[in-house]
């Protein structure tokens, strides 16, 4: 047995154990950055049909299946470039903030739309889809909070999205207990 | 059951030279003119150099082990969208295809050749990626790692793989679009196969477990590739066995076949070791005409051939089939009708494991009556003849794949550009609309391949009808009771397929 040729296929195997993620992250990071050239707020959003959500976490295989995400609360401030990347994790959505005439914007699985706005005054902005996407998507909504000067999260209680009646099993319960502010 | 530990079986065709370099002939169950068989490694030039590689294997599955590395990757942090994720689009559309349309018929088992799933067992189990050892503790002459276990006796057959395959394509509708179910799959059975060769001498894996070995197995005797001896008699005179037991050329047949006396395509992985170790260079590759071997050996191997066909049967209603029930019944992990999928799973099982068998031996029975003469073992007939499901569960599981490349095959695009369905475009391609691809010829294409399933079914049947009932009147009377059955089969598949 040549043993210079076993160690070089050994490590060649080791290698590309290593490697292949390596490339996946490196790819990842590089989609990001192509977002990310102007000084701006970049948010990543999900649209998650089973349960009506728009989320900031991440929803991929391994855990669209088994739990549901919270529903986005997402905190920019005032004046600020803001710059969402707008991704599905199952169906045909679209994202609108109709207060602001963000929207509305085709969300293809498998792809990222994104939009770009200047952060208005403060408040809270009702995020909603406009292509019906299930059974929940009347109540597929999440917020945009602009904050002001000085402010934070904590002077914008309880939030804008409305108990949830049709898809009650789905998102936290601060959110159900919601109401208008 | 068929115990398949070293093929015992006399080989029951000898070669015989009839003329031009590589062309052999050998005789035909059932009478009739030699079929003809073409020696590849006589006749294409560099590929005996090629398969007596030491390097070959590790060359083809290297680069697929990395593909299946980016695939479970794909599946878990990937989109949860089947058509958007490279695991469903690559696995379930392009692979499944490419095996069952071209390289089951034509090149046997070569994804055997190929597959990731040993890897790392083997690795483990010879401490070798590309070279071999000799000497103790190991099997035969090789020095091997691990247990080095024999395979229990009672499991050497291919029953755990006939329900383990049913099991899985049970939840098929699941498996096939959501990534994350295909990870747990793919990699589980890789994290068996490695266990497996820490536990268990050679492949036990694959030629016992492994659920997609076990319709290859099947299939693979219709195939125009085979790996034989090519002179029973030098195998006889040989001392070394080295195909067998190994040697400093290469590792014992780890399939356990005694490659000189193979004389089917089944358990033959075309791993190309006897080729490296025949120190007279008495194995080759051939190429021979379709459906070649015929022989049935065991129940476990006649219920693969009923659970494939009652299979491609079942899909083609659920996959391409317009009954919306059905399909929500199958697909009740999104759609919650757990009562529908007890009776969907209910049906599967007992129409692959008890109805099909029983109008198949319903068929014969009354075969064996019609056809008269002296008393024939009802055994005898039934194996035999059930090979005549095989040709035809194959050709009816390439007419239903042929939808899913002209349908789905656009996906193959965007996802090359897009393997993770995370927005990203390395080719340029990630836009690519799914776009069907004449859906209009489809018809045109599956009805010319189930007839040519149900031509080589009725022929492979009626000779062996000739080899039992002898007469022409009492072979046609014999046999006529599962033509009938074999054509009603194809029929039912052209009123899917074409309506």
């Amino acid at each position: 047995m040549n043993w210079k040729i076993e160690i070089a296929s050994a490590l060649l195997v080791l290698l590309s154990l290593v490697a292949a993620p390596a490339w996946v992250l490196h790819v990842e990071s590089e989609a990001a950055a192509a977002h990310e050239a102007s000084p701006a707020r970049v948010i990543t959003l999900t649209a998650v049909a089973a349960g009506g959500i728009w989320t900031e976490e991440e929803v991929a295989g391994h855990n669209y299946w088994r739990r549901q995400p919270e529903p986005a609360r997402t905190v920019v401030l005032s004046g600020e470039n803001v710059v969402i990347r707008l991704k599905s994790a199952d169906v045909s959505h679209s994202f609108s903030i109709p207060e602001l005439e963000v929207g509305p914007v085709a969300v293809e699985p498998g792809k990222v739309s994104v939009v770009r706005f200047v952060a208005p005054a403060p408040g809270e902005y009702l995020i909603q889809c406009s292509t019906r996407c299930g059974p929940c998507h009347e109540e597929m909504l999440g917020t945009l909070v602009v904050l002001g000067s000085g402010e934070t999260l904590a002077d914008y209680p309880p939030g804008l999205l409305p108990p949830r009646t049709k898809c009650p099993n789905h998102g936290s319960a601060a959110h159900s207990e919601g109401g208008d502010r | 059951m068929t115990g398949k530990t070293q093929n015992a079986d006399p080989p029951n065709e000898g070669t015989v030279a009839v003329g031009d370099k590589g062309r052999t002939a050998q005789p035909r169950v059932g009478g009739g003119s030699p079929a003809w068989r073409l020696d590849l490694l006589a006749v294409i030039p560099g590929l005996r150099w090629l398969v007596k590689r030491r390097w070959l294997q590790f060359a083809v599955v290297f680069p697929n082990l990395v593909f299946f590395y980016l695939f479970l990757i794909a599946g878990v942090f990937g989109s949860p969208v089947g058509n958007r994720n490279i695991i469903i689009i690559f696995v379930w559309i392009l692979w499944w295809f490419l095996l069952i349309t071209l390289m089951v018929p034509f090149a046997s088992r070569v994804w055997c050749t190929v597959c990731p799933f040993p890897f790392f067992g083997e690795w483990l189990q010879r401490g070798a990626l590309i070279g071999t050892r000799v000497g103790k503790p190991g099997v035969g002459r090789n020095r091997m790692f691990g247990l080095n276990l024999r395979w229990p006796k009672a499991l050497s057959n291919i029953w755990l793989q006939n329900f383990g395959f049913l099991g899985l394509c049970t939840f098929s509708v699941a498996l096939v679009t959501r990534p994350i179910v295909s990870v747990f799959v793919l990699g589980g059975l890789f994290v068996v196969a490695t266990i497996l060769h820490l536990v268990f001498r050679q492949r036990a894996f694959c030629n016992y477990v492994c659920p997609v070995s076990g319709f290859l197995s099947l299939y693979s005797m219709t195939s125009m590739l085979e790996v034989r001896s090519k002179e029973a008699e030098v195998c006889s005179k040989c001392a070394d066995k080295g195909c067998l037991a190994g040697n400093e050329s290469g590792w014992g047949c780890p399939w356990f076949m005694y490659p000189s006396r193979m004389d089917r395509n089944n358990y033959c992985g075309l791993c190309t070791e006897c080729l490296k170790t025949c120190p007279y260079d008495n194995m080759t590759l051939r190429l021979r005409p379709f459906c070649s071997d015929t022989r049935i050996k065991g129940y476990d191997e006649s219920w693969k051939a009923f659970i494939m066909l009652t299979l491609a049967l079942a899909y083609s209603m659920t996959l391409l089939g317009p009954w919306a029930t059905i399909k929500d019944w199958a697909n009740a992990s999104e759609t919650g009708q757990w009562g529908g999928f007890a009776l969907y799973a209910a049906s599967l099982w007992m129409s692959a494991l008890c109805i099909l068998p029983g109008v198949f031996f319903g068929s014969v029975w009354l075969g064996r009556l019609l056809g008269g003469g002296a008393p024939k073992p009802l055994k005898d007939l039934f194996l035999g003849w059930s090979y005549t499901l095989v040709p035809l569960g194959l050709l009816a599981w390439i007419a239903f794949s042929f939808p899913l490349i002209f349908v789905n095959g656009s996906y193959i695009i965007s996802v090359l550009s897009d393997p993770m369905g995370r927005g990203w475009d390395l080719l340029g391609t990630a836009d690519f609309k799914w776009t069907p691809y004449h859906p209009e010829l489809l018809a045109w294409i599956q009805v010319p391949l189930l007839g040519i399933g149900l031509f080589f079914a009725l022929r492979t049947g009626y000779r062996f009808a000739q080899s039992r009932f002898g007469s022409t009147r009492s072979s046609i009377l014999g046999f006529s009771p599962l033509a009938v059955l074999l054509t009603a089969i194809a029929c039912g598949f052209l009123r899917l397929f074409v309506g």
